[in-house]
């Protein structure tokens, strides 16, 4: 019961989310214009345009989403897989701190008003590509490390014969 | 060899609707029963699996919407492809096991057949059919349209041929998809997806590197080409900004558990100790095959703004307009064929599932039995929803395709994630609760439709109503089953959910 109560949190949460984005003020570029050249782009504009209190309102927004997406992997493991919940819970720390370095380093650069690179990219959009997308692989390897022991044990196919045996044995099962 | 690129295109796309053609006629001697014509048998491998999910979901969306987004607004739209990771992960977590022990449970053979066995609720499987039906309608729609574009841009590049109505467009490339459809059903439409899934890899992967290569410096001349014009829009949030771009990225990532066209597959799969294996497999495959959506876009802004390329007519032009314009004859032909692919490995799907509904959930939910002679109700209702579904695109006008198109990925989205992916998971889950949550997904995407329609109305920050909708119904379907008095479940159903 626990879990579940902790994701309504989170989801009113969410809900508070967008209830502040009617109140934040937004930049007249907030959501990107018309670019002044080419009339089929956006631009953003200038970055100021992330001020302190909408950076901090996304910061939050993805925050929660992290929370919110690891409080439903949890919900699919067995109450008993206390390992599979544990690494979940610690992939997930990662997850939110690569998250939590993008909007930082995004924030660096707003405030120096210069483009850092790494690699190709500016370092926050390189964090997003080279961060935020391989990160959750953790899960990946935990579902195909963990998957006998964790998800679908020898023990859960026996139970499940036994359960399709006893459901095949009923005169008239419903379907 | 560049005075034959459209006979070359045609001969790429003609083999590939052949190869679709011989698919079908192959499935057809397979098809046997509605299990096989729902459900392949449930006799599906890892490898077919999932190069079918990843296919699915990757629509005529990705090939050519996907560029222009990228076009249009930088980096944005890139959340809807970095959330990959994340996304395949929560579906598999929370369905993979679940939806194929359900199915094997209680014989069943469409997504509402598995609400009806959980819940005990023939109002919320029918709620779920109805759902669906409306979500297809406008998928369908818009997917057709957009195959029929395609299709008459190709053929209007043959002098011989020359322009031709939309009309007779949309007949060709409806009668080839129709086909296979009917007579393979969802085994013609998984292994028609296996040859589209690898044709769209391997088009992605040569796009890439044509890409690269029509920018000068690369990747760090894009980079640096975007940056000196707009630093925002090469920005991790493009000219979206930040709220809007994670908006897609909830919206995307958690809503790949409710997209029925993907999750039904893995009802269909042969062992459930497999999805162990496809998990990475989908990934790389939608990753690989994302590369087209990433390259192409970036490599169009960055020409355009170069003054390399003139200013493309729409964004959506960025990916045929590159393929004319920097792409080999014979690449461009593979892509096209890939384009076409993308699209209608989705609407294959859709036609399978909007037929199930049709003539199984909806009958089961208000007679309490299927139709009799099911397997050829099947096949007609294919044909049926695709004609509707063709004349909806071709003469509701615009503004009706958009407001169909609003009941796509994030009403599915809406309805399905707290009905199917939480409900399957938490045994308090209550069927008042997931009733609520699938009308409160028609009800709040459909307003927020209606109203930006009718007066302009935008969510702040641009903040996607198909993301709103989706927090408003799982805060309603945890709120809810958390009140309600808790509901029976099937012995077996709940011994499932321990497990």
């Amino acid at each position: 019961m626990k879990t579940p109560l902790i994701l309504l949190c989170l989801l009113v949460a969410m809900c508070g989310v967008v209830v502040a984005s009617f109140v934040t003020e937004e930049a007249p570029t907030g959501r990107g214009v018309t670019h002044s050249t080419f009339e089929t782009m956006d631009e953003g504009g200038p970055a100021s345009r992330h001020t302190h209190s909408v950076l901090t309102l996304g910061w939050i927004f993805g925050m929660l989403q992290v929370a919110l997406f690891v409080g439903f992997l949890t919900l699919a493991a067995r109450r008993d897989a206390r390992g599979l919940i544990r690494a979940l819970i610690l992939s997930g720390v990662a997850y939110a701190e690569v998250f939590t370095i993008t909007v930082f380093v995004y924030q660096q650069n707003v405030a120096t008003a210069e483009a850092e690179f790494i690699g190709s990219f500016p370092a926050a959009t390189t964090w997003m590509l080279f961060g935020l997308w391989p990160v959750p692989f953790l899960f990946v390897v935990v579902y195909v490390v963990g998957f006998r022991r964790w998800v679908w044990s020898p023990d859960d196919r026996e139970r499940f014969e036994q359960i399709l045996a006893a459901r095949k044995a009923q005169p008239e099962a419903p379907q | 060899m560049e005075a034959y690129r459209p006979i070359i295109i045609l001969v790429c796309v003609g083999i590939y609707l052949v190869m679709c053609i011989g698919v079908g006629l192959w499935a057809m001697t397979r098809t046997k029963s509605t299990r096989d014509f729902f459900m392949a048998g449930r006799h599906l491998g890892i490898m077919v699996t999932s190069v079918a999910v990843f296919s699915s979901t990757m629509s005529g969306f990705g090939f050519v919407g996907g560029p222009g987004l990228v076009y249009k607004m930088g980096i944005s739209s890139l959340w809807m492809v970095v959330c990959t990771s994340i996304g395949y992960s929560l579906t598999f977590f929370l369905l993979a096991k679940r939806l194929r022990l359900f199915a094997e449970l209680r014989d069943s053979v469409s997504l509402p057949d598995a609400v009806m066995a959980r819940y005990n609720s023939s109002t919320s499987s029918c709620l779920t059919a109805v759902a669906i039906l409306l979500g297809v309608m406008g998928y369908l729609a818009t997917q057709i349209l957009a195959m029929a574009t395609v299709l008459q841009s190709i053929l209007a590049g043959i002098e011989w041929i020359g322009e031709i109505p939309l009309e007779a467009s949309v007949a060709i490339s409806c009668l080839v998809l129709v086909f296979y459809c009917v007579t393979g059903g969802i085994i013609a439409s998984v292994y028609t997806d296996l040859v589209q899934g690898f044709v769209m890899m391997f088009a992605a992967g040569l796009v890439f590197v044509a890409a690269m290569l029509a920018v000068d410096g690369g990747f760090e001349g894009m980079s640096r080409t975007l940056v000196a014009d707009d630093p925002e829009a090469i920005s991790p949030w493009g000219t979206l900004g930040i709220i809007g771009g994670l908006s897609w990225y909830f919206l995307f990532t958690l809503g790949g558990c409710g997209q029925p066209h993907v999750i039904t597959k893995l009802m269909m799969t042969r062992d459930v100790g497999e999805a162990r294996h496809m998990l990475p497999m989908t990934i790389l495959g939608y990753t690989v095959s994302a590369l087209l959506w990433i390259g192409i876009g970036l490599a169009m802004r960055a020409v355009v703004l170069q003054g390399l390329h003139p200013e493309l007519t729409k964004a959506d032009d960025a990916a045929p307009a590159f393929l004319q314009s920097y792409a080999h004859p014979l690449l461009a032909g593979i892509v096209f064929a890939g384009l076409l692919a993308a699209i209608m490995s989705t609407a294959d799907s859709f036609l399978n599932i909007g037929a199930a509904a049709v003539v199984h959930d909806i009958p089961r939910a208000i007679r309490g039995r299927s139709l009799q002679h099911e397997l050829f109700w099947a096949r007609t209702a294919t044909v049926i929803i695709a004609v509707i579904a063709a004349g909806f695109a071709l003469y509701s006008g615009e503004r009706f395709v958009a407001l169909l198109g609003a009941f796509g990925w994030g009403t599915f989205a809406a309805a399905i994630v707290p009905t199917v992916a939480i409900g399957f998971n938490w045994k308090r889950a209550t069927p008042l609760a997931a009733n609520v949550a699938i009308l409160s997904s028609l009800f709040v995407n459909f307003a927020v439709k209606v109203l930006g329609m009718l007066t302009g109305f935008t969510i702040p920050f641009g903040i996607h109503e198909g993301a709103v909708a989706l927090i408003v119904s799982l805060t309603l379907f945890f709120a809810i089953s958390l009140m309600s008095t808790p509901q029976k479940i099937d012995e077996d159903i709940e011994a499932v959910m321990e497990m």
